[in-house]
This record gives structure tokens, C-alpha cells and sequence, in this order.
């Protein structure tokens, strides 16, 4: 990073940042032809290079100036951001001796270059901001914003977003009534509306794409293109209006601080990707501005002194909590008349991470064998709701399980989060609990659900122990396992309530007393520590059911198979590694 | 200084920030859709076409599809239960069976830009007649295979630029109808002879439209008085001018399938593979779907049965997802003697590989290791394992009554691939679509349903005679073998004896073939249920499906999640299917 600043007139400077990002990625590999990567077919090799170059210019004036009781301090800039990234790769495939790997590709039977990791990349970013920031008094503030931005990534005529905010504040501590209450330590109101905006989508996904495939005629190999992406001509910026209230407060001279934040946001034009119907013939997805979406939220954040040392080194438990919920839904599709788009996994009124499938009963038991044979199912079966026959609005269960049978179940969305971080002193020593938990959510987990290898129910099978139903055993949990067990409708047995309270970690440290080290010189300390990460989990349902954790740890939009009704930002745990519990223990020495 | 610096720093910025085209995005690694409408575009748009047929023909997918579930196979030990047994759930969620319709509407969308562009492109006019003849034909095989196994389906026969949710189903009707002008319209310009192996040609095209003419034939809405005739007039043009579309049926029934012989006289139309591993698909992890895996599909596990056979190349690699019902081995193949076509058909041999861990003492490399007469009563032999019918995978055993567990059974021979560079990979052979031998056939059926039994006997034993003929056994031999057989080829006048004799001789010329379920979905007996359920219900030895099946089971059902949910109209589901 680089700078230069300049005073113009008194008050009045100038600042030019230059950063510079400059990276160059090498990958190679060779795997034999008996590895597990090969399994005895032909070995393989691959060279792959990537190089970056980025770099963002920014040019900010800036005025300050006190007079009187007023304090002014205004902020222009303009700044630029562009990034290119090159990727190549080489693939090549049975390679004489193993000992040439991916050294000498000319050996090599057969090299080619494959569809992915050859590519150009680069996008560009340009930005204008003006700022005026007003005080009087050190009580009243008053901030005004306005600002631009650009993006390469959206379609022509909609590269550009201007957008203000606006803030106000009033430093109530500061307020002669005040100034003399000594209960209260600091009282702060503060409101703001304001706009924020995002181009997160890839670049080029407006222009459209064709990918490539392979054919031969005899001897003759051709290349073969199709449409795999259709470009859209009218992408723009989502963005989001944010009004939000807040207070900070503190009382007892500081013992007891914390702030109160509430806020309404409401995001427009939401760039998601749309799966289009297969008879479109374009399989990829399709980037739209899709609709627009509502979140509500409250934070709290408490912090307190709550045994201060009555000694330099006595003891001394101090809490810091903090406590937030969001309420998110879909207001609108992007056409007002569709209340629904079900393959996406799309629902107004619902959170965009609602979950659509069917509701799951309980098992059938073997005294309802005979209206289980009604819905073609039997004892030790799923039992599902029937709720409509043809249609989405019908109201008579119809006899029959069928796509309408399928309701909102839940979502990701939670009913509240929270954590506090407790700390202790006593003497050298210090012992600080980090907590975190959820309460309500749903999640997915793909482990639970048949369509996945881990609880098949499908045999004698190993699995993950669950409590399926036998003849002797009638519980309502999981079916009876079962070879023509039906996949689709078992995605019901992986949802989950999400609630959960966690130690996040427990540290321990102690500092040797910078007297005691006094022989090594000034400035020497000595901290040994032990620490545990993730060590305890409390009141989950879903370890309760056997589950590992409740955080998720897939990727945000890796689908499940057989992927019906799980929207891609739902919360999934699959078999991918949960959060792992560490010990560390350490010494940090210094002199 | 600092200020002239610092003016400089200003004037830079503001000159770059001044660029218009600062923002514009070039992409230089990406084609986008522009690059369809420039020649090398337009014939690039059709081979991705050709290459989509790589989905269907050699796939799992096809497999399940055309294959198991019919009275030729049923589920090997790895198949699928709930495809092979047609139970609605497994239908309806089995991701392979909404497959062809996802693949097939991106294929449809490639031939439908070479029809949009071709002749603005600035192609030659014949190049770009040709393509578009070439195109009209792929797609109407594609459409072909969607309207049989889903019925009323979108059409498109333009180019999409913009998306859409919306999608209609057009009647089944208007389908056909679009298939039948492509094809009339691609013959004309279409070549009689292949310029290259594995391009349409006019011969495939009239023998594809005798097909979808036979389909018409019975369909309830689409089907027109002029049906059988025109099937007729299409494939005994190709019968009568064999010579002008390079056409001969071959003299001996195992060189059709033969590895290698792809290309021979006998083959109207292949989808193309070969060795270039740029070229030909095989990484499983590119894109395994377009494997060509036919070779793993009909092959028990050979080398799990004895001590002494391994897995190799020439013995193939065994996925056992169907296996050959009773009511094919004992009953369609019934005659092994006078037809060859049994023992060209099904290796029953498997011979030792592997003889360093041979557990019986004095067997060496070439001994037979596995034997499987036929019957139940045979000639002493020496093999390591002899199995008899009853005790092939899924039979009953005789001896305790209980299921026979091992992975035993004949195996299909059209596909076995020698020349595929590892026991893992999958083959690297052409896929035969269409055959000579099948147009007899065509003509034998459209003949006999237009009160012609003369002359649909004779195209019928055109196809007996040839499968009479053994190189092993002398020409007195063999003459008496082929007239046997063509004296007992049943006189065809009445049609339910005839389209169930049809069928079963199409079942000893084209078993496996990808071809099975089609047949039987569109073929009807005079009370007018379809062979499929009418066969399937009926026959012996028992089909495994015969209690699950039924009449509603002549369509597959429409994807639900790549087409209903994602179609923002109503997209009614087939009727049985729940909806």
C-alpha cells in the first residue's frame, strides 16, 4: 500500500492510497496409474498457473475546520478498483515413466486442455463519495453521505447506482441536565437511513455463455458449442434501504455499558440465480434481478464489570452478553402476480431460506395398516400429511401423496442468537468462557436423509444409529429400512430443529510478573495458556438425534441429491468435516 | 515539487476515470452466443448435437429406460428395483428417468440454432443445406424418443435467446407431425452414402421415419389413416435400392456386433466413439453420462464365481444391472440350433485367465472356467463352476427352493469392447442405433397391418434365413437349417398372432439394443392394450414386473423438478402418475 498526502491550505488535504495485490499460483500434480486417484487406469499428470493482478486507486480530499462550537469536517473521493486473473491448465495422460510426472508434457501420449481453469477474468469497479460530517457541541452530529459506484459486472445502462445516507446523533451524556448525574457514564441516540448496494454476481454472467463438447466422425474428432447460459440484458445492483435506531448507554461510571440497535432494511432487485424449466434447453442457471426482500432485527449488547478488583491484582468477572434476532421474508418475486416460485425454492412471506417439502407424520403403525394401504404405503412406512388434491389451494385431503402435499416447514432463520463471553482475574492468572447459541431454525441434514450413503435404510447396511421402526419397536422416528425404500419422500427425516448452546471455547493463560523477569531486561513478559475450542454442545435437538454438530458445514449452495425443497441457502450439514474440537496449549515469551 | 507532484498524481486519475469504456467487460476467455451465428459457429452448434446423442445411446440412463423393465430384461443384481418394477415413487424421483428430457431439449436447442443461422451464416449453400438437413434429422430423433416416452411435451422449433418460465405441453399429435416434415425435408438433401462414419445420412432418415411412422400407426390422437402405407413406402425403398444407399444385410450374424465392425454394410446410423481421448468422452469424471457404458451393463460379475478368472479387458468389466428374463432365454431363444443367433447373442463360456490361482489341480489358461448349457439336462463337461437355468442370479434354486444369490447368467455379447485402454474404462466403441436387419422387420410389420401377410413373411424370413447361416456347419447344412426356419414362420394373417411373433423375432435379431420398451409401448393387440402391459401381464415364465405394472405405464412421467416446479405456468403431470 502506498500514499502520498499533501496539505493544500490549512485544513484542507489531500490523499492519494495506491494498493497493489500481485499474486502468481502454481499447481501441479501427477498422480501413478496405481494410486487410489487412478485406480489402475492410465496415469495422469496436470500443470496449472494462475496469475493476479489487482490494484485499487483512491483519491480523498478532506476539509476540517473548528470553529466556535461547531466542528466540520467534509470528505470527497474517487476511487477506482480493477482486477485481472489468468488461469491456464494442461492435462495430460499416460505418461511413459513415472518419474517424468509433469515435467516434460511432450512425452506424454495424450495432452489436452481442459474446459476448466482456462480463462480470463477481470472486472472493474469505479466509485465517487462526498461526506459532510457536523458537530456542535460535542451533542448534536449530523452526517449527510452521498456516493456512486460503477461495476463492469451489470449489464450496460445499469452500471451505475447513486445512492445517499443520512445520520444524526445526539451525545445525550453531554446535555447539561446531565452532566452532573453521575449514574450515567455515557447515553448516546443515534438514527440513520441510508442505501448500500452489491454486484455480487460473477463477472460476465449478463453476456451469456456457450460451453464446449466433444464428438468424432471415425478418425476425426470435432469440437461441438452450446448455449449454457443465457446472457441478460437488463442486470443492475441490488440494493438495500436500511433504517436503523440505536443507544448506547453506560451507567456507574462505565461499570455497566452496552448499546440497543434496531433496524428495518428492505433489499431490491436481489441478483439470485434462477433455474430455468428444462424444456428452455439452456441447462445453466440464469442470473436475475429476482425480487425484493424485507429483515427486521433487534440487537443488545450488556457489558459489565460485575466484581471489580478491589486490588491491582485481586479479583476481578467481567461479562460482556449480547443478544440479536433478524426477521427476513420475501416481499416480492420479481413479477408481483407469482406468490411462488417452487424449483427455486422462492415463497413470499416466507425467508428466501424457507424449506418446501412434505410433513412428515410420524411412521405408520401396524394398526393402521388398512389406511396405509389407502396411500399405497404400509406399516413401518413414513406416514405424510395429505393436505390438498389438485391444486395448491385444495382443502380435501384427496387419498393420494402428491406434489401439492408439500408445505413451508421452516426455515434457517432462527428466533434469536446470542453469546456472552465471561472473563475472571485473579493474581497472573485469567480464565475467560466464550458462549455462543441459537435457539430455533431449521436445518437440513443431508446425513439423515436416504438419498445420501450414510443412512441408506435400505438394508443391512452400516449407518448411523437411528431409531427405525420394527414390528417390536413402533417408534414414529425413522422407517423401517426397507430396499425399495422411497427417496423422495424421506427428505423429511433430515430436517431438524437448529437450537443450540455452545462453549465455544474455555481459555486459560497466566502472566508471569514482569518482576520476576527483570534479569532479562525491561520489557520481557511471559504468558503460558491452554485453551479448548468447541468442547461442549448443550440443549440440541439435533445432537440428541445422534448428529455431531448443528452448525452447518456445507458450502452455501452445494445441493442435496435428489435436491427437492432445499433451497440453496438453506443450513445443511453433510459429510463434510463439523467443527472440530482443539487443545492448544502454549507459551508466549518475550525479552 | 511536492505540489507539481501531487497535481501529476491528480491528473493521472482523473484521465483514467475519464475512460468510458473503463467498465466494459471483454471477455477473452468466453464464447459467447454471437459465435453460433459465424460458420465455424453453425457447424459447431451441430456436433454439439451429435455429441448430446452420447447422453442417450450407451448410457445408464437410456438403459433404464428401453432395456430393464421389458419382457427381454430384468433387474441383474446391481439394477434398479424400483425401475425395473415400475413402482410410481421410483418413477417419479429416479433422476434417470427425467435424464432424456433434460439432455434432449439441450440438444434440440443446439439443432435449432444451425437452423437459424446456417444460411445468414455465409456458409456455401450446399454446406449450409446439408447441416440443415443434418440437424432436422437429429432433431427429429430426439424429439422421437421424448414424444415416446413422455407423450405431449413442448416443442420448440426455434432458437431460444430469451429465457422463459413458461412451457406448454403441445399435443403428442402436432409432434409427430413435426417429426414426420423434418424428416421428409432432411431426406431430400441428405447424402445416400456417409461422407464420414457417424453423419445422417437419407438411408437413416427413411428408416427412422419408417419407425415413426409405425409408432403413429397406433397412437391414439396422432395416428392417420396412411400410416402403415407410408411405413411401408419407406422402408422397402431402402430394401429395394440397397445397392444406391451402400446397404447389405451380412451373411453371418456375429459379424454385425462384431468389435470394430461398426461401420460395416448392415449399419444405418452409429453414435460415434473412438480411441482420442480428447475426443471421446471417457473420463468418468468429465462427464460420466456420456460414457459409453453398455459394455458394463449386461455382464454378470464373471470373476466374483471362481478361483482362476479375473477381470480383464476382453472379459469386460461387470455392472450387472440387468439380466435376461427366463421368458427370453427359454422362450424367444428357444431354437439354438437352426438359429445362430442364441450363441451370437449370449457368451456362455468364460475360459481361464488367470491360472496361477486355480484351486482345482490340473487346470490351465484357456480351460473353460465357467460353462452355462442352456438346460437343465446336459453333456458332461470339463469347467471349473457349471451353472444350470435354475441356478442363474434371481431363479429359484431347485434343489432348496430359496433365491439364488450369485451373479450368474448369460451375458450379452453386441457390446463387448476390446480395445478400451483399461479393465476400468468404459467402451470406446460406436453405438449402433440402426440396422439394416430392423428395416426388414419395419416392413414385415407395416405389411402385415396393411393386410399384406405375403409379403410380410417374406421380409420376415429375409432376417430368419440370415440368422440360419453358421460358419461352422457345411452349406447342406446350413440350407436346411434356413429352410426349416423360414417354413415355420407363422403365415401372419391375423394380427394378434403376428405382432406377438413380430415381436419376438425382433427380440432374437435386436435384443438389448436400446430399442425394447419402445416396441412394446407402441405396439397393440386387436383389443387395443398395449403390448407392454398386455405382455408384460401375461407371459411365461412370469416378467418380475407383471403385478406392478400398469396401463398408465406407456408414458414416463414429466420431471417434476426440473420441469414442473420450475414452469411457472400449470404443467399437468401423465395421468397415473398423481397430479
Amino acid at each position: 500500500m502506498l500514499y502520498g498526502e499533501v496539505t493544500i491550505i490549512e485544513g484542507l488535504k489531500n490523499r492519494v492510497n495506491l494498493g497493489l495485490d500481485i499474486s502468481d499460483d502454481k499447481y501441479n500434480n501427477f498422480y501413478g496409474s496405481n494410486t487410489p486417484f487412478r485406480d489402475g487406469k492410465l496415469n495422469s499428470a496436470q500443470i496449472k498457473n494462475s496469475d493476479n493482478f489487482s490494484y485499487t486507486l483512491e483519491n480523498l480530499l478532506t476539509y476540517d475546520k473548528e470553529f466556535g462550537m461547531h466542528r466540520l469536517n467534509v470528505t470527497a473521493m474517487g476511487s477506482i478498483q480493477e482486477s485481472t486473473t489468468i488461469s491456464s491448465r494442461m492435462d495430460a495422460s499416460n505418461v511413459p515413466v513415472n518419474y517424468l510426472q509433469y515435467y516434460n508434457f511432450s512425452r506424454a501420449e495424450d495432452v489436452f486442455a481442459p474446459e476448466n481453469d482456462n480463462n480470463y477474468t477481470a472486472w472493474a469497479l469505479a466509485s465517487v463519495m462526498a461526506r459532510v460530517n457536523y458537530v456542535y457541541d460535542d451533542r448534536y452530529m449530523l452526517t449527510v453521505t452521498g456516493r456512486a459506484d460503477g461495476s463492469s459486472r451489470l449489464a450496460a445502462g445499469n452500471k451505475w447506482h447513486s445512492y445517499p445516507a443520512l445520520a444524526v446523533g445526539w451525545n445525550i451524556m453531554n446535555e447539561s441536565f446531565l452532566r452532573d448525574v453521575s449514574a450515567i457514564s455515557n447515553l448516546k441516540l443515534r438514527l440513520g437511513y441510508g442505501q448500500t448496494s452489491n454486484t455480487a454476481i460473477n463477472p460476465y454472467s449478463t453476456l451469456g455463455g456457450l460451453s464446449g463438447s466433444f464428438y468424432n466422425f471415425g478418425d476425426a474428432g470435432v469440437r461441438g458449442y452450446y448455449v449454457s447460459s443465457l446472457p441478460n440484458f437488463d442486470l443492475s445492483w441490488e440494493f438495500t434501504n436500511t433504517i436503523n435506531a440505536g443507544l448506547d448507554f453506560g451507567f456507574l461510571k462505565g461499570r455497566i455499558t452496552g448499546s440497543v440497535d434496531a433496524y428495518m432494511q428492505g433489499t431490491n432487485n436481489i441478483l439470485l440465480q434462477k433455474e430455468l424449466p428444462a424444456s428452455q434447453g439452456v441447462p445453466g442457471a440464469y442470473y436475475e434481478n429476482v425480487g425484493k426482500t424485507e429483515n427486521r432485527g433487534l440487537e443488545l449488547i450488556l457489558n459489565g464489570v460485575v466484581i471489580s478488583p478491589s486490588s491491582k491484582d485481586g479479583f476481578a468477572w467481567e461479562l460482556n452478553t449480547n443478544l440479536f434476532l433478524n426477521r427476513e421474508k420475501i416481499v416480492e418475486l420479481q413479477d408481483p402476480s407469482i406468490t411462488r416460485d417452487v424449483g427455486n425454492g422462492w415463497f413470499v412471506g416466507y425467508p428466501s431460506s424457507a424449506i418446501y417439502d412434505y410433513v412428515k407424520l410420524g411412521i405408520w403403525q401396524l394398526d393402521e395398516a388398512d389406511e396405509a394401504a389407502l396411500y399405497g404405503a404400509k406399516p413401518g412406512d413414513i406416514k405424510l400429511e395429505d393436505f390438498a388434491g389438485g391444486g395448491v389451494n385444495g382443502d380435501e385431503p384427496d387419498g393420494v401423496i402428491t406434489a401439492d402435499d408439500r408445505r413451508v416447514l421452516g426455515s434457517a432463520q432462527p428466533d434469536f442468537q446470542g453469546g456472552f463471553t465471561s472473563t475472571f482475574r485473579y493474581k497472573g492468572f485469567d480464565l475467560s468462557v466464550v458462549t455462543y447459541f441459537r435457539v430455533g431454525g431449521m436445518i437440513v441434514s443431508a446425513l439423515h436423509m436416504p438419498t445420501d450413503y450414510v443412512n441408506r435404510l435400505a438394508g443391512r447396511h452400516n449407518g448411523i444409529k437411528v431409531d427405525y421402526w420394527t414390528p417390536d419397536n413402533p417408534t414414529n422416528d425413522m422407517p423401517q429400512p426397507n430396499a425399495t425404500i422411497d427417496a423422495s419422500r424421506t427428505h423429511v427425516l433430515g430436517y431438524f430443529d437448529g437450537t443450540f448452546f455452545k462453549i465455544r471455547s474455555i481459555n486459560l493463560g497466566y502472566d508471569l510478573n514482569s518482576k520476576h523477569l527483570a534479569f532479562l531486561g525491561g520489557n520481557s513478559s511471559l504468558r503460558i495458556f491452554t485453551s479448548i475450542s468447541d468442547p461442549f454442545i448443550f440443549f440440541s435437538p439435533y445432537v440428541k438425534a445422534g448428529g455431531v454438530d448443528p452448525e452447518p458445514n456445507a458450502v452455501n449452495h452445494e445441493t442435496i441429491s435428489g435436491g427437492e425443497g432445499v433451497p440453496q441457502r438453506a443450513l445443511k450439514i453433510k459429510l463434510d468435516t463439523p467443527p472440530t474440537r482443539r487443545i492448544v496449549l502454549g507459551v508466549n515469551f518475550k525479552f | 515539487m511536492k505540489r507539481i507532484a501531487y497535481l501529476a498524481l491528480v491528473l493521472v486519475f482523473t484521465s483514467i476515470s475519464s475512460c468510458t469504456d473503463f467498465l466494459e467487460e471483454e471477455p477473452k476467455s468466453l464464447l459467447t452466443a454471437k459465435y453460433l451465428e459465424t460458420p465455424s459457429g453453425v457447424w459447431s452448434a451441430l456436433y454439439s448435437t451429435y455429441s448430446d446423442l452420447r447422453y442417450f445411446y450407451g448410457g445408464e440412463s437410456a438403459l433404464s429406460m428401453t432395456v430393464a423393465g421389458t419382457d427381454e430384461f430384468q433387474k441383474g443384481p446391481d439394477g434398479s428395483e424400483e425401475l425395473n418394477l415400475y413402482s410410481n415413487s421410483g418413477l417419479l424421483t429416479n433422476g434417470q428417468v427425467s435424464s432424456t428430457w433434460n439432455w434432449g431439449y439441450t440438444a434440440i436447442n443446439s439443432a435449432n440454432a444451425v437452423l437459424e443461422y446456417a444460411h445468414s451464416s455465409g456458409m456455401p449453400e450446399e454446406d449450409a443445406d446439408l447441416c440443415v438437413a443434418e440437424a432436422k434429422y437429429l432433431r427429429a430423433l430426439w424429439y422421437f424418443l421424448l414424444v415416446q416416452m413422455y407423450g405431449d411435451l413442448p416443442l420448440n422449433l426455434e432458437f431460444i435467446t430469451e429465457p422463459s418460465t413458461e412451457a406448454y405441453r403441445t399435443p403428442a399429435a402436432e409432434v409427430y407431425q413435426a417429426i414426420v416434415t423434418d424428416l421428409k425435408e432432411a431426406i431430400d438433401d441428405l447424402p445416400n452414402i456417409a461422407p464420414q462414419p457417424g453423419r445422417a445420412t437419407a438411408a437413416a432418415a427413411h428408416h427412422l421415419l419408417a419407425k415413426v411412422y409405425l409408432a403413429k400407426a397406433t397412437h391414439a390422437t396422432a395416428k392417420e389413416d396412411d400410416d402403415y402405407q407410408n411405413a411401408f413406402n419407406h422402408s422397402t425403398h431402402l430394401i429395394d435400392n440397397a445397392g444406391a444407399y451402400g446397404l447389405a444385410l451380412l451373411k453371418d450374424f456375429a459379424d454385425v456386433h462384431t468389435p470394430r465392425n461398426e461401420h460395416s454394410s448392415e449399419i444405418l446410423f452409429t453414435v460415434e466413439r473412438n480411441t482420442d481421448i480428447v475426443y471421446n468422452d471417457l473420463d468418468p469424471d468429465a462427464n460420466g453420462n456420456k460414457n459409453n457404458r453398455s459394455s458394463f451393463f449386461f455382464r454378470p460379475n464373471y470373476s466374483a464365481i471362481v478361483k482362476g478368472l479375473i477381470r480383464d479387458i476382453p472379459n469386460g468389466r461387470p455392472w450387472h444391472r440387468v439380466r435376461p428374463t427366463n421368458y427370453l432365454l427359454e422362450v424367444v431363444f428357444q431354437n439354438r440350433d437352426d438359429d445362430t443367433r442364441y450363441h451370437k447373442t449370449f457368451q456362455t463360456v468364460w475360459l481361464v485367465n488367470d491360472p496361477d490361482n486355480v484351486e482345482t489341480p490340473g487346470f490351465v489358461a484357456g480351460d473353460t472356467a465357467i460353462w452355462l448349457p442352456g438346460s437343465e439336462n446336459h453333456p458332461p463337461a470339463r469347467a471349473l463352476r457349471i451353472f444350470k437355468p435354475s441356478e442363474y442370479y434371481d431363479n429359484v434354486s431347485l434343489s432348496t427352493g430359496e433365491k439364488q444369490t450369485l451373479s450368474i447368467y448369460p451375458s450379452l455379447k453386441k457390446y463387448d469392447d476390446i480395445d478400451r485402454p483399461t479393465v476400468a474404462d468404459a467402451s470406446v466403441r460406436p453405438f449402433i442405433v440402426f440396422k439394416f436387419s430392423e428395416t426388414y422387420l419395419i416392413a414385415a410389420e407395416a405389411a402385415m397391418y396393411l393386410n399384406r401377410p405375403g409379403e410380410a413373411r417374406y421380409f420376415v424370413n429375409v432376417v430368419r434365413a440370415r440368422a440360419g447361416f453358421n460358419a461352422n456347419r457345411s452349406d447342406a447344412a446350413n440350407a436346411a437349417a434356413i429352410s426349416r426356419l423360414t417354413s415355420t414362420t407363422p403365415s401372419l394373417a391375423d394380427f394378434d398372432e403376428g405382432i406377438n411373433f413380430l415381436l419376438e423375432e425382433r427380440s432374437r435379431e435386436l435384443c438389448g439394443e436400446y430399442m425394447r420398451w419402445f416396441d412394446l409401448a407402441r405396439t397393440r393387440n386387436s383389443s387395443g392394450q398395449s403390448m407392454l402391459y398386455y405382455r408384460l401381464t401375461t407371459l411365461t415364465p412370469d416378467i418380475p414386473c407383471k403385478n406392478t405394472i400398469q396401463e398408465y405405464h406407456i408414458l414416463r412421467p414429466v420431471p417434476q423438478d426440473s420441469q414442473i416446479d420450475l414452469t411457472t405456468n400449470d404443467f399437468p403431470q401423465n395421468p397415473g402418475y398423481g397430479s
